[in-house]
């Protein structure tokens, strides 16, 4: 099916709608706040501290008196950054072995998917840790171990569809025709596995921000001062009987985001299969 | 085409003992064993048969979509059996397949101009973009479909004029010989008489020699020279097509034609019991003994060989004497195949 088609469809899917509408208001936030953020994220403020929200400080203050609404402005960067390179990285690598494994099939396939078993063996969490504590604390390092979980995930999509693809009676007709690999992998198989691969990375831009926070919250990844959602909500679990809403904040934009990308990954995918 | 001009000629595509065997577990099963044929250039031959008899494999290795285990294939007197990586390439310029379905045989994320040009820029033909362009329109037209269709998408088009544009991908490389591998068999009927024709048309103008694949004997019988019948993997009768459909030789290509008889035909229908035995698992003597209607004991021992009749028939049956009254041209050749 053709992305055009597809995109129509979407335009008349629920699902879509409300997540791509979830997704569309953190977007926004992240856009305004490079032009403008109301007060600097990280300048305190002692005199006003966990303050409720107000028409000075829309989301209200954290026990610093910083501006959660800035915060969380520039929050939405940091979990956009990781989930986009995170989905970049596995697509790109994880895609690449899938592909290899499921077009050439034997000893290859099973080689590789011998390694990437190996792999989900291991809780993702885990080898995130893992990989941290060995590469040091950095936002590099934490992408890199989000990108390693994520290879599985885009190598089983696209070895399944490489190998719904590789006998198809379109393909042996293009190798009839004196197709080589190249053109067969690249031009004939691959723009048919892209709403696949879309739905997958949609779901594994979601399962990014959601390990992000999570491993910033176990203080792990993002490092302060730079706001990110998991850190925030670290910060204001101290102060939940003093300040209960200044939880929810942050776990409302984390909400937001999984759950935009989720739902916009489950109407991909009741689009692309309906259509077939 | 008459016998004695195809004397005279050398044959386009010359097969010797061509095998296929695929390895099943531990079995290996003959999909084609032991096929001898020689096509001319100009004519279309039809290949007969149920579905699983091996045609449509034999039709892929002749385009080498797949290797043949042993046998050899000739080309205008050249080897291409095993082609090299490069000879491979450039044999795709001189044999074409049309395949069955051409619901799965067109990629569907392409438009037909993308598709139909897609072999020129594989084989670096036709420098500009004007000069491919040019190409593609002149081979729309003589498939029927005007300039309009270089734009439209594979869904927009129904199963004829897919089956229009899968033969114009096949025709743009200008070849020689092309394998229409049951290319009306999943079109309505209505639509069938037109794409035959437009082959038949397609012949003419381009100076094809088609190997024309399909269960039904009617459409193979409108559309060819001469016929062959395969039965689980090997040619039980080869001929005229006008001389087999006048009298069938072989059991098995009669009962084929009374299946497909149609009221007025005064013959008495044969109707075959039992299914086509698995081709992993082949009975002994003649392949076609566990079917037949006239089978002895000598059928059940021994495999019958192609022999030679009068009036340049082949048939790979026993009793054709008796049944018939034909008589062998001479002696079979002694190249009795081992029965597994």
């Amino acid at each position: 099916m053709r992305v055009s088609t597809i995109f129509k469809k979407c335009l008349g899917n629920r699902n879509f709608i409300l997540g791509s509408s979830m997704v569309g208001l953190m977007v926004l936030l992240m856009v305004v706040g490079f032009f403008y953020m109301p007060y600097d994220p990280d300048a305190m403020d002692t005199e006003h501290t966990l303050e409720f929200f107000s028409s000075q400080h829309l989301l209200g203050t954290d026990q610093f008196g910083r501006d959660v609404l800035s915060r969380i402005m520039e929050g939405t960067r940091v979990s956009f950054l990781v989930g986009a390179l995170t989905v970049v990285f596995g697509l790109l690598v994880g895609g690449a072995i899938g592909s290899l494994a499921g077009y050439y099939g034997g000893k290859v396939d099973e080689v590789i998917m011998k390694l990437i078993d190996t792999q989900m063996a291991f809780p993702g969490v885990l080898l995130a840790l893992m990989l941290i504590a060995v590469f040091g604390n950095s936002i590099q390092n934490l992408i890199l171990a989000l990108g390693v979980m994520s290879i599985p995930r885009f190598a089983r999509i696209s070895r399944s569809g490489f190998i719904k693809y590789r006998d198809a009676e379109f393909i042996k007709a293009a190798r009839s025709r004196g197709a080589g690999d190249g053109r067969i992998i690249f031009l004939h198989i691959l723009p048919n596995i892209v709403p696949e691969l879309i739905v997958t990375s949609s779901l594994g831009f979601a399962g990014a921000v959601m390990s992000e926070a999570g491993l910033s919250y176990l203080g792990l990844g993002i490092q302060p001062p730079t706001p990110s959602f998991g850190k925030m909500l670290s910060e204001a679990q101290g102060e939940i009987l003093k300040a209960g809403w200044y939880v929810l904040v942050p776990a409302l934009a984390i909400t937001l985001l999984v759950m935009g990308f989720n739902l916009i990954g489950d109407a991909l995918q009741e689009v692309t299969e309906h259509g077939r | 085409m008459s016998n004695a001009q195809m004397e005279n000629q050398q044959p386009l595509l010359k097969i010797r003992g061509l095998t296929k065997e695929f390895r099943q577990g531990n079995d290996r099963v003959k999909a084609v064993r032991q096929m001898d044929l020689d096509i001319y250039k100009g004519e279309v031959f039809g290949l007969v048969g149920e579905s699983g008899c091996g045609k449509s494999t034999f039709g892929q290795m002749l385009v080498h979509l797949l290797d043949p285990t042993s046998g050899t294939i000739r080309l205008a007197g050249e080897d291409i059996t095993r082609p090299p990586r490069r000879e491979r390439k450039d044999l795709c310029k001189r044999m074409q397949i049309v395949f069955q379905d051409p619901y799965s045989s067109i990629d569907p994320n392409k438009t037909i101009g993308w598709l139909v040009e897609e072999p020129l820029k594989i084989h670096g033909i036709g420098r500009t973009q004007k000069e491919r362009d040019e190409k593609v329109g002149k081979v729309l037209q003589a498939v029927g479909l005007d300039d309009s269709y270089r734009t439209r998408w594979p869904n927009e088009l129904s199963g004829g004029q897919r089956q229009r544009v899968a033969i114009a991908i096949a025709l743009i490389l200008d070849p020689e010989f092309v394998v229409c591998d049951e290319p009306v068999s999943a079109l309505d009927v209505s639509v069938q008489a037109q794409v035959l024709n437009l082959l038949l048309d397609l012949r003419k103008e381009f100076g094809l020699t088609y190997l024309f694949i399909s269960h039904d004997l009617n459409v193979v019988s409108y559309m060819s020279d001469r016929i062959g019948v395969m039965y689980l993997g090997s040619l039980v009768e080869l001929g005229d097509s006008e001389a087999i459909s006048r009298m069938p030789l072989h059991p098995y290509t009669e009962a084929l034609f009374s299946a497909s008889m149609d009221v007025e035909g005064d013959r008495e229908r044969i109707i075959l019991t039992g299914d086509l035995p698995s081709p992993a698992n082949p009975p002994a003597g003649c392949p076609f003994h566990t079917r037949c209607v006239a089978c002895t004991d000598r059928c059940k021992a021994e495999r019958p060989l192609l022999r030679e009749f009068e009036g340049g028939r082949f048939c790979a049956c026993h009793r054709v004497e008796e049944r018939t009254g034909l008589k062998p041209v001479a002696a079979p050749e002694q190249k009795e195949e081992k029965t597994e």
